[in-house]
C-alpha cells in the first residue's frame, strides 16, 4: 500500500511554526490581562498616590481589572475553541485552566478586601458596617457578593483534597455554578467600575470580551455538538469484542466524509441513555478517516466503560470534537516511533494506518500484559505487514525498576532501559515519538527517553485517562 | 515557551507598564490644572506624599514670555480630606499666595452627569469670596455642600 497522505510537511521550519503559533497564543492570553492594567495606569490610576485610601483604591481597581481578564481567559481555556484547541490540545488547556483557578480566587479576594476597606475608610466606619452598607444599599453589590461566595465554593470543591472526597457528579454540578457566579458579578462592574466608567472604550472593550467569551462557550461547548449530532443522527452501529475486556464500537452516521478528523484525535462521546447522557467521555478514534464508520475501542475499567461494553446498537450518540494534537500536524521528523500500552493502542492503531511513511520509516512498540489482552494487535500486525512498519509486541509482567518495560529474562545479562529502547526502535533519535498509555507507564517511559536527550518538540503524549 | 520569547515578552510588558505609568502621571497633572483668571492662576498639580507639610515653591508661569517676579511670593498648598457625599467623593487642594486664596484644584470631583461644570463655578466663587460665603450653585446643591466642606476642611490646615 502506498503512503496515504503523500504531501505531508516536515522539517525545522514546521517545528518553528508550531512553536511560534503556540507562543503567540500564550502571549495573547498574557496581553489580555496586561492591557486593562495599562489602561488603568495611563488613565492616571497610579499617579499622585498619597494616602492609604488612594493606594487601596488603586489595588481595588487593578485587582478588579486583572480578575475580570483572568476570569475570561479562564473560561476561554475550557470553551473548546477550535483555533486554540488545535494548537495546544484539550488536555493541556484543561491543565492550564486548573492551574489558573487558585490565582484567580486570590485576585478576587484581594479585590473584595480592598473594596470593603476603601469604603470603610471613606465613610469612617468599621469593616463590618462597610460590608453591610455596600450590600444593603447597592443591589449590584449583593449580587456580586453572592457570585464571589459561589466562586469560593467552586474553587474549594476543585482542590485535589476535596476532589478525592466528592463524586464526579457532585463536583460537576457545583462547577456548573461558576457560570452563574460570572453572571452575578457582571452588573456591579458596569455600575461601579470607575475605570470602566471613566473610559468608555475600556468598558466597550470588556463588553466585547464578555460577548466573545459567551458566544464561544455557548456555541463550541454546548450548542454545536448537540446540533451537529442530532442533525446527523449519530448512533451506535455495531459492537464487537476486540480482545479480552475491550470492545470496538462503530458510530452509524459517520460514513466516509460525513465527519472529519485526523488520526490520533479523540471525541467527547455522550451515550444518550438515562444514566449517561449528562456526562461526555473522551475516546480516541481507533481507525482513520478513510476506513468507513468512525470506531472507538474501549477497555472495561470502571462504571461507564463497563456499561458501554453492553450498549445496544441504535443507541443515540452525541459527538463533540474532534479534539487533540496527537496527530501528524505536530510531526516534524522523517521517522516515527509509536509506543502504546494497554487500551492506549486505539489512537496508535489509527496513526499507524494514516501517518505518511515509506516502508521502514515507522516503528511500533506495543506493551500489553499478555498477547490475549492486546486489543487490536491483529490489526496492527496486518497494517505493519502491508505498509512495511517494524512492530514489537512487548508482553510479560512489569519490570520493577523500569515499569514501562516487561521484566527481562534472568538468563541473559540485563540491559539498560535506554539501550533496550534504542535496540527496539533504532531510529528513535530522528523520529517523532507518539506515546499513549496510562500515566505511571508514560512517566516511566519519559524517564527513559530523558536519558536519550530527545528534544521535547519530538515527543507527543496522549493520556487516555484524564 | 522558549526562553528568548519569554525574556522579550517580559521586557515589552515591563516597558509598556512604565510608559503607561508616565502617561498617567502627565495626564493627571494636565487634568487637574483648572484655568483661573488672575495673576497667579496657574498652579502645580498635587505632589505625591507632601500633603501634611506645606509646600513652598516658586510660582510657575504658563507662558514662557511672562516676566518673572523680582521677589518670590510665599506659595502654600494643602490638600483637603476626601469628603464623601451622596454622589461620590470630593477632594481639593487649595493654594494660598501671600495669605490669599489664589488657586483651588479639584483632585477628586465626583458628580452626577452634567454637574461637573459646577466645580468651575465653585472654584471661581471660592477665590472671589476668599472662603465659603457664597450661595449654592443651582441644581448642584449636594455637590456645593460637599465642596464647601472640603474648602473649610483644607482652610483649617493653614
Amino acid at each position: 500500500m502506498k503512503s496515504i497522505q503523500p504531501g505531508v510537511l516536515l522539517g525545522t521550519a514546521k517545528r518553528l511554526r508550531i512553536q511560534r503559533r503556540s507562543e503567540a497564543l500564550q502571549l495573547l492570553g498574557i496581553a489580555t490581562v496586561l492591557l486593562p492594567v495599562l489602561a488603568l495606569l495611563a488613565d492616571g490610576g497610579a499617579a499622585g498616590l498619597s494616602s492609604l485610601e488612594q493606594w487601596m483604591s488603586l489595588l481595588n481597581r487593578a485587582s478588579a481589572l486583572v480578575g475580570t481578564s483572568i476570569l475570561l481567559v479562564h473560561l476561554i481555556l475550557v470553551a473548546r475553541v477550535p483555533w486554540i484547541e488545535s494548537v495546544f490540545g484539550l488536555d493541556k488547556l484543561t491543565g492550564a485552566h486548573k492551574r489558573l483557578g487558585k490565582p484567580l480566587l486570590y485576585v478576587l479576594l484581594l479585590h473584595s478586601a480592598t473594596s470593603v476597606m476603601q469604603s470603610a475608610q471613606q465613610n469612617g466606619i468599621d469593616l463590618w458596617s462597610s460590608i453591610v452598607n455596600l450590600v444593603a444599599h447597592y443591589p449590584e453589590m449583593l449580587l456580586a457578593l453572592v457570585g464571589f461566595l459561589l466562586m469560593i465554593v467552586v474553587t474549594l470543591s476543585s482542590i485535589s483534597a476535596a476532589r478525592q472526597r466528592i463524586s464526579y457528579e457532585f463536583w460537576y454540578l457545583i462547577h456548573l455554578l461558576s457560570y452563574l457566579a460570572v453572571f452575578l458579578a457582571i452588573p456591579h462592574q458596569f455600575a461601579f467600575g470607575s475605570t470602566f466608567l471613566s473610559q468608555p472604550w475600556l468598558s466597550a472593550y470588556f463588553a466585547a470580551l464578555y460577548i466573545f467569551t459567551l458566544l464561544n462557550v455557548v456555541w463550541f461547548r454546548s450548542l454545536r455538538p448537540v446540533v451537529l449530532s442530532f442533525t446527523r443522527g449519530f448512533s451506535v452501529g455495531s459492537v464487537e469484542s476486540s480482545g479480552n475486556n475491550s470492545v470496538s464500537i462503530t458510530i452509524a452516521g459517520t460514513e466516509k466524509g460525513k465527519i472529519k478528523f485526523q488520526s490520533g484525535q479523540f471525541f467527547m462521546v455522550r451515550v444518550m441513555t438515562l444514566e449517561d447522557f449528562w456526562r461526555p467521555h473522551p475516546f480516541s478514534a481507533s481507525n482513520s478517516a478513510g476506513e468507513g464508520q468512525l470506531r472507538f475501542t474501549i477497555g472495561s475499567r470502571g462504571d461507564f466503560t463497563e456499561r458501554i461494553q453492553r450498549v445496544k446498537p441504535g443507541t443515540k450518540i452525541v459527538l463533540e470534537g474532534p479534539y487533540g494534537v496527537f496527530t501528524e500536524a505536530k510531526r516534524s521528523m522523517p521517522k516515527v516511533t509509536l509506543i502504546a500500552a494497554g487500551i492506549g493502542v486505539a489512537p496508535i492503531r489509527s496513526l499507524a494506518r494514516q501517518l505518511a511513511a515509506k516502508p521502514g520509516d515507522l516503528t511500533i512498540l506495543y506493551r500489553a500484559n499478555t498477547e490475549n489482552e492486546a486489543a487490536l494487535a491483529d490489526e496492527l500486525f496486518e497494517i505493519s505487514k502491508q505498509r512495511g512498519h517494524a512492530i514489537h509486541l512487548l508482553t510479560g509482567p512489569r519490570d520493577k525498576d523500569v515499569p514501562w518495560l516487561p521484566k527481562q529474562s534472568k538468563s541473559s545479562k540485563p540491559k539498560a532501559d535506554f539501550l533496550l529502547l534504542a535496540e527496539l526502535a533504532p531510529d528513535i533519535l530522528d523520529s517523532d515519538i507518539y506515546i499513549c498509555g496510562p500515566a505511571p507507564w508514560t512517566n516511566s517511559l519519559l524517564k527513559t527517553l530523558g536519558k536519550l536527550a530527545i528534544p521535547k518538540s519530538q515527543i507527543h503524549v496522549e493520556e487516555f485517562a484524564w | 515557551m522558549r526562553k528568548s520569547t519569554a525574556i522579550v515578552a517580559s521586557l515589552v510588558a515591563a516597558s509598556s507598564l512604565a510608559v503607561a505609568l508616565r502617561i498617567g502621571e502627565l495626564s493627571t497633572l494636565n487634568a487637574i490644572e483648572v484655568p483661573i483668571p488672575g495673576p497667579t492662576g496657574s498652579s502645580l498639580g498635587p505632589t505625591p506624599g507632601v500633603s501634611p507639610t506645606p509646600e513652598v515653591t516658586q510660582p510657575s508661569t504658563q507662558s514662557p514670555v511672562a516676566p518673572q517676579p523680582t521677589q518670590a511670593p510665599v506659595v502654600t498648598t494643602f490638600e483637603s480630606d476626601v469628603i464623601s457625599y451622596k454622589y461620590g467623593d470630593v477632594q481639593i487642594s487649595l493654594t494660598k499666595t501671600d495669605g490669599l486664596i489664589s488657586a483651588v484644584n479639584v483632585l477628586i470631583g465626583d458628580a452626577t452627569n452634567g454637574r461637573d461644570e459646577a466645580y468651575l463655578i465653585l472654584i471661581a466663587a471660592t477665590i472671589e469670596a476668599q472662603g465659603t460665603n457664597y450661595g449654592n450653585v443651582s441644581g448642584a446643591t449636594f455637590t456645593t455642600d460637599a465642596f464647601k466642606l472640603a474648602v473649610e476642611n483644607v482652610l483649617a490646615k493653614f
